[in-house]
């Protein structure tokens, strides 16, 4: 209870302290025993891929730019089946970690060179590339690229 | 049984086949529901859409509610929630998702006409936000809350309908899927049944089968006892036709010796002498060697079978036949042409004189005496020699060249042999033109007969007259009798010769006869092949009656050949002839054989000496000798003599000397012609009527 406790209260201090700070939290990142907590810039230091593809909620060809999931993973070494995602608008949605092993699949950040807001789907739009992929192009995979992503959980 | 095991694999492979065929239908109709299953997703995934966007408008509503009520504490979270309301309105803008139903569920200008508003009313200057407006913009959420889940709840009642239609679909499928294994059961059941109904059949027909190979297999017993039996007798006749067949072979072989060999020497036939004398001429040819081929003809065989009978003949052949192979090489061939012709190929042959040896030996071998049946034979053989390749290329051509050879070499004199030479083959072209010379010669009347006179010796008057045939030929002139006489004889023709020629002769003498008062006998040449062709007594009776001539008119000259051969038939017609009144004269005599016995034995009235005794008998003692000792023979058999070819007063006068009865002879005269013999006859006549003249004068 002790350790939820401060986990919930360090969270709390970091949000607050966020607010209008350029060191505000975009994605929180939590397994059994790690809680991640990624700011823009520690997201703009992986390096970046960019898809172009057409999607339904974007008009065109639209290029997505962000880090690798399977980056991000590996360097804080979470390890987990699944990857369960929520979305500002408290959606949640299960991925199997194994997508971001097999696929190149990004949080973007950037679209079309563009900072990602809220009302554009932002901050952060996890992007599957389907574009280059056929068997990607399915609905299964149109319900994991999550819009206005803000925080996970790693889990077996 | 066994039939019945066979079957169960094919029983199996029916039930797999049904089972695969009911499967697959079903999981058609499984795969059909799923198809059916995917069509609705669209719908499902439209609904969740719904009520994340009504979700999201409660969030805002109940933001813009504690703003309401809370005054300007609470507008982080309204903001937060419009912005995501404002991301959701653009995602409908873009249109990438399902646009039938966002046309349905929205009103697309409405809702943007209302974000703008609420954009304007609260977002342009926060500060100076009234309450009223705040009050506003929530009444209008509340109306866009209130529209969305109005046309969610709709779509729920929809979605109840389709799980409802599902439901049914699913017992359909179901039902169907129960109705599939009934059927299932049914066919397997039918199929079951059927093989049930089969396999009794097949018992059934396996019992009557059994009883069926039962009765056959009896009846079988019974016929194969009787087809022993068959088999048995199948076996003699085969036994007795093998041994027919046996039979066959042997009388065949014999055929084919017979096809090859003489039956009575065992020579080799005409036909094996001509297959191995071609082989020979190959072979010859190939080795450049030479062939000799010989043509063999027995002299006198023709007298042993006469005389001692066929068998001795037979047995006379056969040791001819022995003492021939006795001389000859083994690669040579002996063989037997027929009757007393013999050929002989010598093949190899370097140098003729090689072949004369083998020539000499047979004619040594065949000239030594015969012992047959207890008679002692003579005989001798005249051999005619050709060789390949100088006398001729074929069989055919040599065959007849050895043959002509042959009879040249019987010419010269018997137990003689002959190579052929190339004028033989012009002789023989000759003799072939005479022969057909002397065919047409009686139709042409190119026959003439001359007359010589025979004169006697002591009143020097012509007595009688010898008739002497002479042919003229049209193209060549006159043939010498010696010529063309002894061809006629050989070819028969002589017998229409001398027919002819002793009716011209007898018609002549008639004429004399009836012209003058002395007219002279005539003398007509006979030939012995007359004799043996023909009945003379009949011919010269014929001739007789025809001319009117007497009989004592007539004399008939005949060589001593003809008594020499001491046969029955000519001693018969000699009889009938003398027994006419007609007189017989030996012609040529002392030119043949020497046996006098004859002399005795036939009536004969006069003897001819052979005009070689005449001819140099002025210069021979010996002849001289002859001549005396034929005329004191003649004396004294009481026979009269004429000397033939008297040609000198020396002649003449010797044989007067010696008492030779007439005389005949160019030193009187020569053979004239009819008219010239009538002109000296009339000549004589005169001659005599002179003299008979001066005789009276002198009487008186």
């Amino acid at each position: 209870m002790k350790s939820i406790f401060l986990l919930f209260l360090s969270i709390f201090l970091l949000t607050s302290n966020a607010i209008a700070n350029e060191k505000e939290v975009l994605l929180t990142i939590t397994s059994k025993d790690k809680i991640i907590l990624l700011t823009r810039k520690d997201l703009e230091r992986f390096n970046q891929t960019t898809i172009k593809q057409v999607t339904f909620w974007t008009k065109g060809e639209t290029s997505f730019t962000g880090p690798l999931l399977r980056d991000i993973l590996d360097k804080y070494e979470l390890k987990g089946k699944k990857f369960v995602a929520s979305a500002y608008n408290d959606y949640k949605v299960t991925i199997p970690t194994k997508d971001f092993y097999d696929y190149d699949v990004i949080i973007a950040s950037h679209v079309n060179n563009k900072e990602l807001t809220v009302r554009s789907k932002g901050p952060l739009w996890l992007m599957y590339p389907w574009g280059e992929n056929g068997e990607l192009d399915q609905k299964t995979y149109y319900s994991r690229a999550i819009w206005q992503m803000t925080k996970a959980n790693i889990d077996d | 049984m066994t039939k019945k095991g066979d079957r169960k694999p094919l029983f199996f492979i029916v039930i797999l086949l049904g089972v695969f065929l009911l499967s697959l239908i079903s999981s058609v109709m499984i795969f059909k529901q799923a198809a059916y299953q995917s069509k609705k997703e669209t719908t499902y995934h439209m609904l969740f859409y719904m009520t994340q966007y009504e979700y999201e408008l409660r969030q805002i509503n109940l933001a813009i509610t504690e703003v309401y009520y809370q005054k300007n504490e609470k507008w982080k979270n309204f903001d937060k929630w419009f912005n995501i309301l404002w991301s959701r309105v653009d995602g409908l803008f873009i249109g990438g998702l399902h646009k039938e139903i966002v046309d349905k569920a929205f009103d697309l200008s409405s809702l943007k006409a209302n974000m703008n508003k609420i954009d304007q009313d609260l977002y342009v200057n926060r500060k100076s936000v009234k309450k009223e407006t705040i009050f506003e913009v929530k009444e209008l959420l509340n109306k866009m809350t209130h529209d969305v889940h109005a046309f969610r709840l709709g779509k729920e009642f929809d979605k109840r309908l389709i799980w409802k239609n599902e439901k049914a679909f699913t017992f359909s499928s179901f039902k169907n899927s129960i109705i599939i294994n009934m059927m299932t059961l049914l066919f397997c059941l039918f199929i079951i049944y059927s093989l049930y109904r089969n396999n009794k059949n097949l018992s059934n027909l396996q019992i009557t089968l059994e009883r069926r190979v039962d009765s056959r297999t009896k009846k079988l017993l019974k016929s194969n006892k009787s087809l022993q039996k068959e088999i048995e007798e199948r076996y003699l006749i085969e036994n007795k036709l093998r041994k027919s067949y046996e039979e066959a072979k042997k009388i065949s072989a014999l055929v084919q010796n017979q096809a090859n060999y003489d039956f009575l020497t065992q020579l080799a036939n005409r036909n094996l002498l001509l297959e191995r004398f071609s082989q020979a001429l190959i072979r010859a040819k190939r080795e450049g060697n030479k062939v000799a081929l010989l043509f063999i003809d027995l002299d006198r065989f023709k007298y042993v079978n006469d005389t001692f009978g066929h068998s001795v003949g037979d047995s006379l052949l056969k040791e001819v036949a022995a003492r021939l192979l006795y001389i000859l090489r083994e690669s040579d061939t002996a063989s037997r042409l027929g009757g007393d012709e013999f050929a002989i190929i010598l093949p190899d042959v370097n140098k003729s004189k090689e072949i004369e040896i083998v020539v000499q030996r047979i004619l040594e071998s065949l000239a030594k005496p015969f012992n047959l049946e207890g008679h002692e034979a003579f005989i001798s053989a005249s051999i005619g020699v050709t060789f390949f390749p100088q006398d001729g290329q074929d069989t055919e051509t040599l065959l007849r060249k050895a043959d002509t050879a042959m009879y040249k070499a019987k010419q010269k004199g018997r137990n003689n042999f002959q190579f052929f030479t190339n004028i033989m083959d012009l002789e023989i072209q000759q003799r072939r033109e005479l022969e057909e010379g002397l065919h047409k010669a009686l139709e042409k009347e190119e026959f003439h007969i001359h007359y010589q006179a025979i004169v006697d010796m002591n009143t020097n008057e012509i007595t009688s007259v010898e008739a002497l045939i002479r042919w003229k030929d049209s193209v060549k002139g006159y043939i010498p009798p010696d010529d063309f006489i002894s061809l006629a004889e050989e070819i028969g023709l002589i017998v229409e010769i001398g027919e002819w020629a002793l009716k011209t002769a007898c018609k002549e003498a008639a004429l004399w006869e009836s012209l003058f008062l002395d007219a002279p006998k005539v003398a007509v040449n006979m030939s012995s092949r007359q004799f043996q062709l023909v009945d003379t007594s009949v011919l010269i009776k014929e001739a007789l009656e025809e001319s009117d001539l007497k009989a004592d008119r007539l004399i008939l000259e005949i060589t001593e050949g003809l008594l020499v051969n001491d046969d029955k038939k000519t001693l018969k017609q000699l009889n009938k002839i003398r027994m006419m009144g007609i007189d017989l004269s030996i012609d040529d005599f002392g030119t043949g054989y020497s046996s006098l016995s004859y002399l005795k034995k036939f009536p004969i009235s006069k003897l001819k000496i052979d005009r070689s005794f005449i001819y140099d008998l002025e210069q021979k003692e010996e002849n001289k000798a002859l001549i005396k000792a034929i005329i004191a023979m003649a004396n004294s058999l009481n026979l009269k003599t004429v000397a033939e070819g008297v040609e000198t007063q020396e002649q003449r006068d010797f044989l007067q000397k010696y008492n030779c009865t007439y005389y005949q002879g160019y030193y009187y005269s020569k053979p004239l012609s009819k008219n010239d013999f009538m002109a000296l006859l009339e000549k004589n006549k005169k001659k005599c009527f002179m003299k008979a003249i001066v005789f009276t004068v002198l009487l008186y």
